[in-house]
């Protein structure tokens, strides 16, 4: 039965994997960057979550709701300051920025909160439900269950509603999108209030699930899900979910039946090969324009 | 009749390249104007810049009398001004019916937007046959329907076309230019930019020519047609 216990691990990491995935694939899908800052936004979050519970004692769903708020704004604020005055700049210019932005972040956390590592405690309780020898957490439960809930909502907004299906329209074509009426950078900075508050969720669930906080803590989470939107297809939706997942089943396959120390070259050497046979990812885009 | 747009004065540079050199020109109401003249004469620039995707840096664009030459790309649509791109530029990710969608974005929240879209499909049956159908697996002529009943659907007061003929089979061609006449017999004032002189100047009924960023001459349809330049020029005789 152990290999159900680590299947359903790697579900709830592949979950956060995939909830951070989305804010790359949505990004890029949309403004056509890599925002390597993201993964310090899920810092941000871990960190505004921590001390609203810790500091403040307020209620866990208090303290989420508050880092979601922070991050959305800190997205938005992000874009305006150090990406949009770069939106015809070549895209070399961006990338660097969005470096240069990840460094920000974490050093201004470096500066106000230390990097003495704080215990982040788990938004619930410490118990597990039990079937026969599967044993799942709550903190499980409720990222695989939140994953689905976000997934669902998401996949919805952007099909059926009008801003869904702007947004849509941008990520297909800026040009003719402004000419539809759409306001091109209301857009992306909608995307980016959506990726860094969905950020905030999995910080969260990631600090619930491995209670080490520092200013360093979204770096790694951060890089893994960026290779998992690549593994997906960078810019689908669909594909930052199933490369999310994927890798995080893959990763916690990898510690348990080979090797703790080679999981990530095991998980990066797999990436390898899909790119090798589908360059475009799994669910990547091909679309042939026709005459 | 009013005049719908006015021109006038516009120099635009894609950074050194003087790419339109003064040129001036207006649409009247109910009219169908066409800009010809042979690839690179500055036709598709003179269209963006009037649609606000490029700015020029002198003289003023007044569209039903106000001064847009400062206006964003995305306000103008609400203000029913409509270009239908070069190369179609329809969402082919998106379906027949989603795209037509995205042409009725700045519509009141109260329009009977199915209603604007089912006017369209009476333009265009092809395209209500096919309104589930994801656009990129349409054919060429009809994906070109698509591009025109996508700038239709907000009612525009003027629908800007650039080369709605391209890269299409004779027999498609035909077809665009019967719709462009059932649209001038609506009254819809249409500004079309084409390279298809002949079939564009016999819909026209007034036309200017266009010769690396200005202006060389101007006429009726049908005086353009019978003019020796233009037919030496552009219509191989």
């Amino acid at each position: 039965m152990s290999f159900l216990n680590y299947l359903v691990s790697g579900l709830s990491l592949g979950s956060i994997y995939a909830i951070i995935a989305l804010g790359y694939t949505m990004v890029y899908g949309i403004a056509k960057m890599l925002n390597f800052a993201h993964g310090d936004v899920i810092m941000v979050g871990s960190y505004v979550c921590f001390f609203a519970m810790m500091r403040f004692e307020l209620p866990p769903v208090i303290g989420v709701l508050l880092a979601v708020l922070v991050c959305t704004i800190l997205g938005i604020i992000i874009e305006k300051l150090a990406y949009k005055p770069l939106r015809s700049a070549p895209s070399l210019a961006v990338l660097i920025t969005a470096i240069g932005v990840s460094y920000f972040l974490q050093n201004s956390a470096l500066l106000l909160w230390t990097s003495n590592p704080k215990v982040f405690n788990s938004i619930v309780g410490k118990g597990s439900v039990n079937i026969g020898a599967l044993s799942i957490s709550y903190v499980t439960l409720l990222t695989v269950g939140i994953c689905v809930v976000i997934m669902i909502v998401l996949t919805t907004f952007i099909n059926t509603t009008k801003m869904g299906k702007a947004m849509r329209a941008v990520s297909e074509d800026k040009g003719a999108a402004q000419l539809m009426g759409i306001d091109v950078n209301k857009t992306i900075s909608m995307t980016f209030a959506i990726g860094s508050g969905l950020a905030a969720i999995a910080g969260v669930l990631l600090c619930s699930a491995y209670p080490t906080l520092m200013p360093t803590t979204g770096s790694m989470p951060g890089i893994k899900a960026f290779t998992a939107a690549v593994f997906g297809g960078i810019g689908s939706i669909p594909g930052a979910f199933l490369g999310g997942i994927l890798l995080g089943v893959i990763e916690n396959f990898a510690k348990a039946y080979i090797s703790t120390e080679f999981s990530d070259a095991i998980v990066f050497g797999v990436l390898i090969i899909v790119l090798l046979v589908k360059p475009a990812g799994l669910l990547g885009k091909q679309v042939n324009e026709k005459v | 009749m009013g005049t719908i747009l006015n021109v006038e004065d516009i120099n635009v540079y894609y950074g050194s390249i003087h790419a339109i050199k003064g040129i001036s020109f207006h649409v009247d109401e109910g009219e169908v104007v066409t800009l010809i003249g042979a690839n690179g004469a500055g036709k598709s620039t003179t269209l963006n810049t009037v649609a606000g995707l490029l700015r020029s840096k002198t003289g003023k664009i007044e569209f039903l009398g106000e001064d847009i030459s400062n206006t964003p790309a995305h306000k103008l649509v609400e203000k029913s001004l409509a270009l239908c791109p070069e190369g179609r530029r329809i969402f082919l990710n998106m379906t027949v019916k989603e795209n037509l969608e995205m042409g009725a974005y700045t519509l009141d929240k109260g329009t009977d937007i199915a209603g604007e879209i089912e006017k369209i499909y009476d333009l265009f049956p092809r395209l209500k046959e096919r309104y589930k159908q994801v656009a990129g697996t349409l054919s060429g002529g009809e994906q070109q329907m698509l591009a025109m009943g996508r700038a239709l659907v907000s009612q525009p007061k003027l629908i800007m076309l650039d080369e709605p003929s391209m890269g299409l089979a004779p027999i498609l061609i035909e077809q665009i230019f019967d719709i462009i006449k059932t649209l001038h017999s609506q009254g819809v004032t249409i500004l079309l930019v084409e390279q298809n002189a002949q079939a564009a100047l016999s819909v026209a009924d007034r036309g200017y020519v266009m010769e690396t960023g200005t202006i060389s001459l101007t006429g009726t349809g049908a005086e353009l047609l019978a003019s020796p330049e233009v037919k030496k020029a552009y219509l191989g005789s």
